[in-house]
C-alpha cells in the first residue's frame, strides 16, 4: 500500500535532511480530495467535490514577504495573494439556484446565482488598487469578466461576512477588524462555463489525469439543476492555540444532479452521472476518499461496491449512516452505483423547510418607483439571531425612512424588538452602491418581512447595457447565522466529520436568496438622434415665436401720420 | 436725385395704411365666418378617417419584428401521451369542478406539486359585486428552470370559470398536462408559472397583486407564497367546457385600453396558422367563413375596430389578461370558441402543440418584448393600424374645438357698432374680459364633479347612515345625489354668471366662458387619446358638434333644445343610453363601471367625473346666461 | 412698446448667447493636455544632447626597479605610450558610417606599479566599475591597444548599431534576439516538470540551490536590473510533442527531440507557466524529468548527435533541462542542493545569454594565438566587471533609444487623433520621462554609468507609462461631427431670427439718424 509509505517515507526523509537543513519544496504541503455524495429529497443528487491543499503558512512571512517556492501549492494563486496581500479570499462561480426548501443547506456555503468573490485584505493605504487589480488579476486567471466588479458593486459588510480562517471571530468581533478588511462583489448574471473549469481545474496538483477530479466532466457537469465551483483561500491553525498558521486552499465543485428526470427513478452511477468511473487515486494525495451519505432505512436500496469502511451514526447530529470508499486503497477503477428498490419515484408533496431561509421579490409596479420586500422565514421553535446583508445597486435610489420590518401575521412584535443592529451606507451614483445591513432576532417560527422602497433612476443613455430592454440584475441579499448541526445542513456536518477535522457545535450558515432583474425606464435606442433634432426643432420655433412676440411692437397708427409723411416727402423732392 | 426718384416710387409702391388696415379686417372676417364651417369641415374628415380606417389601403401586415421569437420554429414535443393525460386531467376536474373552492385548489395543488413544482395555494380576499369583503383561493405551481437564475418567467393561467359562464375544464386539463410536458424539458431559460385563478377577474387581479406585494401585509398567505423573477409574458387559456372547438379567439385589450405588445398576438398567431393549424381570429368573431367581398372584409374589419374601441373607451379588460398589462407583462387570452358543427374542430392536441410553442418561442427571448408595437389597432387578426395612420382623426378634432375657441376668445363683444366708432375693426378685441366670472365657473363645475366622485365611488357608503342592504338601491340613490349635486352647481354657476349687471359683459362672458370650456375639451381629448386613444376618439366624436352649437339665444325652444341635448350627453344619460343599447339595467352599468374601479383600478369613472362631467356642467350656463 | 426697451430685449438675448457659446463650446470639448512636442522631435533627432560612451583603462605598468636586467633600463615616458594606444585603439575602431552619432571618447591612464609582494591581491584587486586592468608581460602598446580593441570592439558595435540605427538592426543581429527585453525586474521561475507521478515522484531542494548558486551573479547583476525569484512543481506534464526513439545494438537505446521539434516543447496549454503577475517579464527554467516510458530522453544537434549537456535554450523565454531518472528509481526522486548544481549552471549560463551578457574569454580568444594572456579568474558570481560594463552600456543605449522611440510614436499618435483625450498626467509623465532622459545624457559624458542607468530605467519606464496610460485608449470623446449633427437643428433656427432683429434694428437706426440730419436742415 504505497499510499501508507508515502507520510511516513517524508518523516524519513526529514529527519535525514534536517542536520543538512535541506528542505524540499513540496514536503510542506498536503492535498487531500473528497466526494461526498449525498440523495436528496426531492430525488435529486447531491455530487460535492473537495479538494484541499494545505501548506505550512512560515513560508509566507518569509524575509523579503514572499512566498516563492511552490510544490503542490498552485502558484498563481499564490503569486495572486502574495502580490495584492490578501489574508483571505473567497471566489464562487454558481449557475442556477439553490432550492433551500428542497435541498437544506449547501456543503460550501457560498451559493449565491453568478460569481461572487469577496476577500479579506491586509491594511494597506493601496487597498482599493489592490481590491481592483486583484478583480482584474482573478477575471484572467479564470476568463470570467470578474473585472466588472468595480467601484458600484463593491461594497464593505460591516456585520455580515467574518473571516473564515485563523483569525475567525463569529464571536468576538473586534478580533477580526485589526489588520485586515473586507470587500464583497457579486456579478448575478455571470454565466459559468467549461472556460472557468479549465484553469480551476489546472490549479490541483494532479489537474483532472488522477484523482476524484477524473469526474469532472464538463459536458454532465453543466447539465444539471445546480452547480457551483468555487475557491477559498484562507489562514488555519496548526495547533490549538493556533501558535503556528498554515494557509488553506479549498477547492470545491458543487453540483445537484436529476437521475429522475431521464429514467423517472433514482438510480445512479457514476458512469450514468459523469460519463467515467475514477481510475485511481492522486498520488500525490495524503487522502482520497468518496463518501457516500445513505438512506436511513437499509432496505431501501443496494451500493455496489460494498464500502471500504462505514460509519454508523457516529456523530450524536448524524442520523444516517455513512459509506466511505479509500480511493488509495482500490487497485481497479471505481464505478460507484446505487439502485433503489422503488418503481417511479414520486415527488414529497410537503417540502422539509430548513430552519431558516429567505426569499426576497421585486414589489410594485411601473417605472418610476418600486420597492424590495425580503421574507426571512424561521422555522424553529425559539428566536434566532441572524444578520442580514443586502447591497443595492445605486441605480435604484433607496428611501430609509420607509424602511419596514414586520413579522407577518404577528402584528403586536414591534420593530425594535427584531431589529439589534442597523448599518446603511447611502450610495454615490456611479461609484458606490447602497449597503444595508441589519442584526435581526427572528422571533420562534415566525416570517419576518424586510422591505424598503426605492426610486428607479432615469440613466444617461450610455449607461444603459447593450440588452437595455432586459433590465438590471440586482444581487442577493445574503442571510449568516450560527445553527447547529442539523436534518438541514447534514451534508456538511458529515464532510467535516470524514474529512476527521473537529466538528464544530455549531456552524455558519449563509442563506442567499434570489437575484432580481429591475427595469429601469429605457429610451427607444432605435433613433436617439431623431428625438434629439426633434427637441431642438420644437425649441427653436418656441424661442423663436416668443422673441417676435417680444420685440414686435403695438402702435396705434393714425391715416392722418401717412398723409403727412407723404407730403414732407414731396417738399423735400421740391427742395432738392 | 435718383436716388430721391427711387424712394419716391418705393413710397407709391406702399399701400396707404388705411387700405391695409382694410384688407386685414377683410381677411380677419373672412377667417372668423368661415372658420366654424372649417372646424366642422375638420370634424368630418376625421370622423371620414376614422371610417377609413378599416379599409385594406390604410392598414398594413402584421409582422414578427423580435428576431429572437422565431415563432413556429421548433418541433414541438406535445403527442397523443400527453392528449391522454390531458383527458385523464379532465375527467378528475369534472368530478372536483363542482367541490368547494378549497378543494378545487387542493386538487390542483397536489397535482402541480407531484409534477414537480413549487405548487401553493393563495387565499385571498376581495372585493364581490355588493363590494363586501369575499374569499377567494387561487391554486399555483412554479417551475425553477434548471441552470437558470430566475430572474425571469413565463406565466400560463387558466381560470376555472369560462368567460361563456360554463367551466373551463379543457383550459385547465390541457394546461395540466403542459406542465407536466414542461417539465421533462430543460431546455427552459425562464421559470415557468401554472396559474389556475378562482372567479376570472378577481382572482387574477388578487394574484398579480400578491406577486408584485402590491398591498402586502393584507393576506398571509399571499404575502409568504413562493415567486419567481419578473413575469415576460403571460397566455390565459380559456377553453370552456368538455367539448371540440372550430376556432381559436384571441382577446387582447387591458384595462385602461393598454394593449399588449403586437409580438406576442403575432406569435401566437403564427403558430397558430403554421404549427398548430387552427383557425383563429379576434374576440368572438367568425373565424370560419371569412369575407369575400371588399364589402364583407370592410365590414368585418370595422366589427373588429369597434370592438376593441369599445373595450379600450369603457378601460374594460377584454379578459384576464388584460389584468397583467399594468405589470409590464405582455399577456392575451386564447379562447375556443366551441364547435358548430360543420367544421372540423380541433382538441387537445392542437391546443398542446399551440401552447408548447408559442411558449418555447417565448423562451427564446433575451430581453422584454419591446421590438414591435405598444400603439395599434388590429382590424383583423393578421392587419393593423399603426398609431401613425390613427392619430389624426383625434387631434383634427382637438384643432376643430381649439379654433373655435379662439375665434370666439378675439372676437369682440359688439362688433357692428364697433365697426361704425374706429375706421377698421380691429383684429382682436380690446374690450377687458373679466375671467373672474368664468373661471369661477369652471371651478364651481370641478369641484361638484370631485364631489361626486368621492359619493359615487363604492368606498364611500354615505359615511354609515346608510348600510346597504341591496346595491341597487344605494346605487340609484348615489347616481340621484350626484345628479342633485350637478343641477346645484349648474344653477350656482348661471347665478354666478348673469349676476352681472351690465348686458354687454354677459355677451362678453359667455364668449368667453365658451371658448374657454372648447379649449378645455379639446386639450382632455387629445392628451387622453395619447394615454387611451379610444376613449378620446369617443369622447371627441360625441362631443365636438353639440358643444360647438352650442350658444345662448333668446328664442325659448332653442335654448330647451341645446339644453337637452347637453344633458344626453351629461354621463348619467350616457350611460343610461349604453345600458339600454346593451340591454342592461343603467344600475348593472353603474355595477361595471364600479367594480371595474374598484377591482381592476379603470380610472374611467374617475374620467368622467372629473374631467367630462365639469364642462358639461359648465356649458349649461353658457345656454342660460 | 419703445424702441429703447426692443433694443434692450434683443440686446439681452444676444448677450446670452454670446455669453452661452463658450460655455457651450468648453463643455463639449475635449480635453487635450499640450506635450512638449518640439523637445520630443529634437530628442528624435538626436540634437537634443549628444550621447557618449566614455571609457577610461587604467594600465599598470610594472616598474623595471627590482629583478629586472638592466639591458632596456630607460624612464618610460606615459604620456606618449597613452597617446599612441589611444590613437591605435581609435583607428582600429573607427566607425565606417560618416554620420556619427555616439561618441566614444577613450582615456588610457598609464599608472607606475610597484611589484610588492603581495602582488597575488593586487592582481585580484579590482577597481570600480569602467577601468580595466589587464597583466601583460609584452609589448605595451601594442599589447594593451589589441587588447582594449579586442574589449571595446563588441560592445561599441553593438550599441552603436542600438544608438545610431533603427531597431530592424538591433533585432536582426543575433544576440539582440535571444536576449530579453530590458525590464527593471525580471521574474525568474524555475519549475520543476514531473512527466508522471504514478510511477516517480520528484522534489527538490531548490530554495538552497539558488540561494548558493544564484544569488552571487543574481546580487551582481541587480544593478541592471533585479530579479524575483521563485519556483514551483508541475506533476501529469505530458510533452507537447512525441520524441523519436533511437533504436541501437549493444548501447541502450533512448528517446530523442531534434531541433526543429524544440520550439515546441513547451506545452503551454497544460503547463502552468504563466504568472499570473503579469507586470514583468518571466523567465522560465525548466528542469524536466521525462515520463517512464519515454526515458531516457535525449537532445539531438543539427547533425544528429545527442547533446552532452541535455539542455537547451529558447530565446526571450528561458532555459530547458531534461534529467533523465535513473533506471534503478522507484516511489521517490529528490534533488539535493548538490544535485542541482550542475542544473544551476547550466541555467546561470543560459541566463548570461538571455540578459545579453557577452562573454569576455570569447573575445579574447582571438588574440590568444598572438600574445599569451591571462584574464583574472572570473569570481563566483560568475560575471566579471568588464562583461558587466557591457551590459550596463548597452542596456543604457537601449533603454535611451527606445524611451525616445516610444515618446515619438505616442507625439505621433496624439497629433494623428485630434479626438483623443490627454489628460495631464500623461504631460508629466512625458516631461519626467524627457528630464530623465537628459540626466541620463549627462551624467553619460561624465561617464557616471551607474547614475545614467538609472535614469534611463526612469526614462523608459515613464515613457512607457505615457504611452500604455488607459485614458489614452479610451475613446469616449464627443466627436466634432457629432456634435455639429446634434447643435445644428437647435442653434440654426435660433440664430435666424436674432440676426434678423439685429439688422433690422440697426436699419431703423440709420433711418432714424438720417430723419435727425433732415430735422437738422
Amino acid at each position: 500500500m504505497p499510499w501508507k509509505k508515502l507520510p511516513s517515507c517524508i518523516l524519513l526523509l526529514l529527519a535525514l535532511a534536517y542536520p543538512v537543513q535541506s528542505k524540499l519544496s513540496s514536503q510542506k504541503d498536503s492535498f487531500q480530495e473528497d466526494l461526498l455524495i449525498s440523495p436528496l429529497k426531492d430525488g435529486k443528487l447531491l455530487a460535492h467535490f473537495q479538494f484541499t491543499t494545505l501548506v505550512d503558512a512560515g513560508g509566507l512571512d518569509e524575509k523579503d514577504g514572499r512566498y516563492a517556492h511552490y510544490g503542490l501549492f498552485p502558484k498563481s494563486i499564490g503569486q495572486i495573494i502574495d502580490h495584492h496581500r490578501v489574508q483571505e479570499l473567497h471566489l464562487t462561480f454558481t449557475q442556477g439556484r439553490w432550492q433551500y426548501e428542497d435541498w437544506g443547506y449547501p456543503v460550501a456555503q457560498s451559493a449565491g446565482t453568478g460569481v461572487e468573490l469577496w476577500a479579506w485584505m491586509k491594511l494597506d493605504d493601496s487597498i482599493e488598487s489592490n481590491w481592483r487589480s486583484l478583480t482584474n488579476t482573478l477575471s484572467g486567471l479564470f476568463c470570467a469578466s470578474l473585472n466588472f466588479i468595480d467601484g458600484t458593486l463593491t461594497s464593505q459588510p460591516e456585520l455580515s461576512f467574518r473571516p473564515e480562517g485563523a483569525k475567525n471571530s463569529y464571536n468576538h468581533d473586534e478580533r477580526m477588524r485589526e489588520g485586515a478588511e473586507v470587500r464583497y462583489g457579486i456579478l448575478p448574471h455571470e454565466n459559468v462555463c467549461t472556460e472557468n473549469l479549465t484553469p480551476w481545474i489546472k490549479l490541483l496538483p494532479c489537474k483532472s489525469k488522477a484523482g476524484i477530479a477524473t469526474l469532472l466532466n464538463a459536458h454532465k457537469l453543466y447539465d444539471t439543476n445546480y452547480h457551483s465551483m468555487a475557491i477559498h483561500i484562507r489562514p488555519v491553525c496548526q495547533d490549538a492555540n493556533c501558535t503556528s498558521q498554515s494557509l488553506e486552499l479549498v477547492q470545491t465543485v458543487t453540483s445537484v444532479l436529476d437521475p429522475v428526470r431521464e429514467s423517472g427513478r433514482r438510480d445512479w452511477s457514476f458512469s450514468s452521472l459523469f460519463g467515467r468511473e475514477i481510475q485511481s487515486a492522486c498520488p500525490v494525495s495524503d487522502r482520497s476518499a468518496v463518501t457516500v451519505l445513505l438512506p436511513s432505512e437499509q432496505h431501501e436500496y443496494q451500493l455496489t461496491p460494498s464500502y471500504d469502511t462505514i460509519i454508523e451514526r457516529t456523530a450524536a447530529q448524524v442520523e444516517r449512516p455513512i459509506a466511505v470508499y479509500n480511493l488509495s486503497q482500490h487497485t481497479e477503477p471505481l464505478n460507484l452505483q446505487m439502485t433503489w428498490n422503488e418503481g417511479e419515484f414520486s415527488y414529497p408533496l410537503q417540502t422539509s423547510k430548513p430552519r431558516v431561509y429567505a426569499h426576497k421579490y421585486m414589489t410594485g409596479y411601473g417605472h418610476e418607483r418600486g420597492g424590495v420586500t425580503v421574507n426571512i422565514f424561521n422555522n424553529m421553535n425559539e428566536s434566532q439571531d441572524i444578520s442580514y446583508f443586502d447591497s443595492v445597486p445605486w441605480f435604484l435610489k433607496l428611501y430609509l425612512h420607509t424602511l419596514e420590518v414586520s413579522v407577518l401575521g404577528k402584528d403586536h412584535i414591534d420593530q425594535n424588538d427584531i431589529v439589534q443592529d442597523l448599518y446603511y451606507q447611502p450610495a454615490v451614483d456611479r461609484s458606490r452602491p447602497q449597503v444595508l445591513e441589519m442584526k435581526l432576532r427572528l422571533p420562534p417560527d415566525s416570517v419576518t418581512a424586510v422591505s424598503i422602497e426605492f426610486d428607479k433612476v432615469f440613466l444617461k443613455y450610455t449607461e444603459h447595457r447593450p440588452d437595455a430592454n432586459r433590465g438590471f440584475d440586482v444581487g442577493p441579499a445574503v442571510i449568516t447565522t450560527l445553527l447547529p448541526a442539523g436534518d438541514d445542513n447534514l451534508a456538511s456536518t458529515v464532510l467535516e466529520l470524514v474529512t476527521n477535522r473537529d466538528t464544530p457545535t455549531r456552524q455558519n450558515i449563509k442563506v442567499y436568496t434570489e437575484i432580481l432583474l429591475a427595469s429601469l425606464p429605457t429610451p427607444d435606442f432605435s433613433m436617439p438622434y431623431n428625438v434629439i433634432t426633434l427637441t431642438c426643432t420644437v425649441i427653436a420655433l418656441f424661442f423663436g415665436s416668443i422673441f417676435n412676440l417680444l420685440i414686435r411692437g403695438f402702435s396705434v397708427t393714425e391715416d392722418e401720420v401717412d398723409e403727412k409723411k407723404h407730403e414732407n416727402k414731396d417738399e423735400i423732392s421740391n427742395s432738392s | 436725385m435718383l436716388l430721391l426718384r427711387l424712394k419716391e416710387k418705393f413710397a407709391r409702391r406702399r399701400k396707404p395704411l388705411k387700405q391695409r388696415l382694410e384688407q386685414r379686417r377683410k381677411l380677419i372676417g373672412l377667417l372668423r365666418h368661415y372658420i366654424p364651417s372649417i372646424s366642422i369641415l375638420l370634424y368630418f374628415v376625421g370622423v371620414i378617417w376614422l371610417l377609413l380606417l378599416p379599409y385594406n389601403g390604410y392598414n398594413k401586415e402584421t409582422y414578427v419584428s423580435e428576431n429572437a421569437l422565431l415563432p413556429a420554429q421548433v418541433n414541438v414535443y406535445y403527442s397523443q401521451n400527453d392528449v391522454n393525460i390531458a383527458n385523464e386531467f379532465r375527467d378528475r376536474i369534472l368530478e372536483v369542478v363542482d367541490k368547494s373552492r378549497e378543494s378545487r385548489a387542493e386538487f390542483i395543488f397536489k397535482e402541480l406539486r407531484q409534477a414537480g413544482f413549487h405548487a401553493a395555494i393563495q387565499h385571498y380576499t376581495t372585493k364581490d359585486e355588493s363590494f363586501n369583503e369575499a374569499e377567494g383561493v387561487n391554486a399555483f405551481g412554479i417551475y425553477h428552470a434548471p441552470r437558470s437564475d430566475g430572474t425571469e418567467a413565463l406565466l400560463l393561467s387558466a381560470p376555472w370559470v369560462s368567460r361563456t359562464g360554463e367551466y373551463n375544464v379543457n383550459g385547465i386539463a390541457s394546461v395540466l398536462s403542459l406542465a407536466k410536458l414542461f417539465k421533462r424539458n430543460t431546455y427552459w431559460s425562464k421559470d415557468i408559472i401554472i396559474l389556475i385563478t378562482d372567479e376570472s377577474v378577481r382572482g387574477m387581479q388578487a394574484w398579480l397583486n400578491a406577486y408584485h406585494g402590491v398591498d402586502f401585509g393584507s393576506n398571509y398567505s399571499s404575502d409568504i407564497m413562493p415567486r419567481s423573477g419578473a413575469i415576460q409574458a403571460a397566455i390565459n387559456m380559456d377553453f370552456p367546457g368538455t367539448r371540440e372547438y372550430e376556432s381559436l379567439a384571441i382577446y387582447f385589450e387591458g384595462a385602461n385600453g393598454q394593449l399588449p405588445n403586437l409580438d406576442l398576438i403575432n406569435t401566437v398567431i403564427t403558430v397558430a396558422k403554421y404549427t398548430a393549424q387552427v383557425p383563429f381570429t379576434l374576440h368572438d368573431n367568425d373565424a370560419i367563413n371569412r369575407p369575400q367581398t371588399p364589402v364583407e372584409s370592410y365590414l368585418a374589419s370595422l366589427k373588429h375596430l369597434t370592438d376593441t374601441i369599445r373595450f379600450q373607451a369603457l378601460g374594460h379588460p377584454s379578459s384576464d389578461a388584460g389584468l397583467a398589462l399594468r405589470y409590464k407583462i405582455d399577456a392575451i387570452t386564447i379562447h375556443g370558441i366551441t364547435a358548430t358543427g360543420m367544421h372540423q374542430p380541433f382538441d387537445f392536441h392542437r391546443m398542446g402543440i399551440l401552447v408548447e410553442s408559442t411558449f418555447r418561442s417565448l423562451n427564446n427571448l433575451l430581453e422584454h418584448l419591446h421590438q414591435s408595437f405598444f400603439f395599434y389597432f388590429l382590424t383583423n387578426a393578421e392587419r393593423y393600424v399603426s398609431i401613425g395612420m390613427y392619430m389624426p382623426p383625434v387631434i383634427l378634432f382637438a384643432c376643430c374645438l381649439v379654433l373655435q375657441s379662439l375665434v370666439l376668445w378675439y372676437s369682440p363683444a359688439r362688433d357692428d357698432n364697433l365697426k361704425q366708432e374706429t375706421g377698421a375693426s380691429l383684429a382682436y378685441s380690446t374690450s377687458k374680459k373679466n375671467l373672474g366670472a368664468c373661471f369661477s365657473v369652471l371651478v364651481t363645475t370641478h369641484a361638484a364633479g370631485l364631489l361626486i366622485f368621492y359619493i359615487v365611488r363604492p368606498a364611500f357608503d354615505f359615511g354609515g347612515a346608510i348600510v346597504a342592504p341591496n346595491t341597487e338601491q344605494v346605487t340609484i340613490v348615489k347616481l340621484s345625489v350626484s345628479c342633485g349635486i350637478a343641477a346645484t352647481a349648474i344653477l350656482m354657476a348661471v347665478s354666478l354668471i348673469s349676476s352681472k349687471q351690465s348686458e354687454v359683459q354677459v355677451m362678453e362672458n359667455w364668449r368667453v366662458l365658451k371658448s374657454l370650456c372648447l379649449a378645455l375639451t379639446a386639450l382632455i381629448v387629445a392628451s387622453i387619446s395619447l394615454i387611451n386613444f379610444s376613449l378620446g376618439a369617443v369622447m371627441g366624436l360625441i362631443v365636438v358638434i353639440p358643444y360647438s352649437l352650442i350658444q345662448p339665444t333668446a328664442k325659448m325652444p332653442l335654448r330647451l333644445l341645446q339644453a337637452v341635448m347637453l344633458t344626453v350627453l351629461s354621463p348619467v344619460v350616457t350611460l343610461y343610453l349604453v345600458a339600454t343599447l346593451s340591454r342592461s339595467h343603467v344600475v348593472n352599468a353603474v355595477t361595471v363601471l364600479l367594480t371595474d374601479y374598484e377591482v381592476v383600478d379603470v380610472w374611467l369613472l374617475a374620467f368622467m367625473c372629473t374631467a367630462y362631467w365639469p364642462v358639461n356642467m359648465a356649458l349649461y350656463t353658457v345656454i342660460f346666461a | 412698446m419703445p424702441d429703447s426697451t426692443k433694443r434692450l430685449v434683443i440686446a439681452s438675448v444676444w448677450a446670452v448667447v454670446l455669453l452661452g457659446l463658450p460655455l457651450w463650446w468648453k463643455t463639449t470639448a475635449v480635453y487635450r493636455a499640450q506635450l512638449p512636442f518640439s523637445q520630443i522631435d529634437s530628442w528624435a533627432e538626436r540634437k537634443a544632447c549628444q550621447l557618449s560612451f566614455p571609457s577610461t583603462f587604467v594600465i599598470h605598468l610594472a616598474s623595471i626597479a627590482d629583478g629586472e636586467p638592466q639591458a632596456h633600463n630607460r624612464p618610460l615616458d606615459f604620456a606618449v605610450i597613452q597617446e599612441t594606444i589611444t590613437s591605435h585603439v581609435n583607428n582600429r575602431l573607427a566607425s565606417t558610417n560618416a554620420r556619427e552619432c555616439v561618441e566614444f571618447p577613450l582615456h588610457v591612464n598609464i599608472q607606475n606599479w610597484p611589484i610588492t609582494s603581495d602582488m597575488k591581491n593586487l592582481l585580484h584587486h579590482i577597481e570600480p566599475s569602467n577601468s580595466k586592468q589587464v597583466i601583460a608581460i609584452a609589448d605595451i602598446e601594442e599589447v594593451s591597444s589589441a587588447v582594449i580593441t579586442a574589449i571595446l570592439k563588441g560592445e561599441r558595435e553593438r550599441v552603436r548599431s542600438l544608438a545610431c540605427d533603427s531597431e530592424l538592426t538591433e533585432r536582426s543581429n543575433l544576440d539582440g534576439a535571444r536576449t530579453m527585453k530590458f525590464s527593471p525586474t525580471y521574474q525568474m521561475t524555475f519549475s520543476l516538470m514531473n512527466g508522471n507521478p504514478d510511477s516517480l515522484q520528484v522534489d527538490w531542494d531548490i530554495e538552497a540551490a539558488v540561494n548558493t548558486y544564484l544569488k552571487p551573479f543574481i546580487s551582481e547583476v541587480s544593478l541592471v536590473s533585479n530579479f524575483t525569484v521563485d519556483s514551483q512543481i508541475q506533476h501529469y506534464a505530458d510533452l507537447a510533442v512525441t520524441p523519436q526513439f533511437m533504436e541501437r545494438q549493444k548501447l541502450p537505446s533512448y528517446y530523442y527531440l531534434t531541433p526543429q521539434t524544440l520550439p515546441h516543447f513547451i506545452n503551454s496549454a497544460e503547463w502552468n507557466l504563466a504568472s499570473a503577475i503579469s507586470s514583468y517579464p518571466t523567465i522560465n527554467f525548466i528542469l524536466y524529468i521525462p515520463a517512464a516510458d519515454k526515458t531516457p530522453l535525449r537532445i539531438h544537434d543539427d547533425k544528429g548527435q545527442p547533446l552532452r549537456s541535455n539542455a537547451f535554450l529558447i530565446p526571450r523565454w528561458g532555459g530547458i533541462a531534461i534529467k533523465n531518472p535513473p533506471k534503478a528509481a522507484s516511489g521517490k526522486l529528490e534533488f539535493s542542493k548538490e544535485d542541482l548544481k550542475p542544473f544551476m549552471e547550466i541555467f546561470v549560463a543560459q541566463l548570461r545569454g538571455l540578459i545579453g551578457i557577452h562573454d569576455l574569454k570569447k573575445t579574447m580568444s582571438s588574440l590568444e594565438s598572438s600574445y599569451e594572456i591571462s584574464l583574472a579568474p572570473t569570481p563566483q558570481t560568475a560575471v566579471t566587471v568588464i562583461e558587466m560594463d557591457a551590459v550596463v552600456k548597452q542596456r543604457i543605449a537601449e533603454n535611451v533609444v527606445n524611451s525616445i522611440a516610444t515618446l515619438k510614436s505616442l507625439a505621433q499618435l496624439v497629433m494623428d487623433i485630434p479626438n483623443m483625450v490627454v489628460l495631464d498626467h500623461i504631460r508629466t509623465e512625458v516631461q519626467l520621462s524627457l528630464d530623465s532622459l537628459n540626466q541620463a545624457c549627462q551624467a553619460l559624458q561624465q561617464e557616471d554609468y551607474l547614475k545614467a542607468l538609472q535614469h534611463s530605467i526612469h526614462a523608459i519606464e515613464r515613457s512607457e507609462k505615457a504611452f500604455f496610460d488607459p485614458t489614452m485608449v479610451s475613446m469616449l470623446y464627443f466627436p466634432d461631427e457629432h456634435k455639429y449633427a446634434i447643435y445644428m437643428p437647435l442653434f440654426v433656427p435660433v440664430s435666424v431670427p436674432l440676426i434678423m432683429a439685429v439688422i433690422k434694428q440697426l436699419k431703423e437706426y440709420k433711418k432714424e439718424k438720417r430723419e435727425q440730419k433732415v430735422k437738422a436742415e
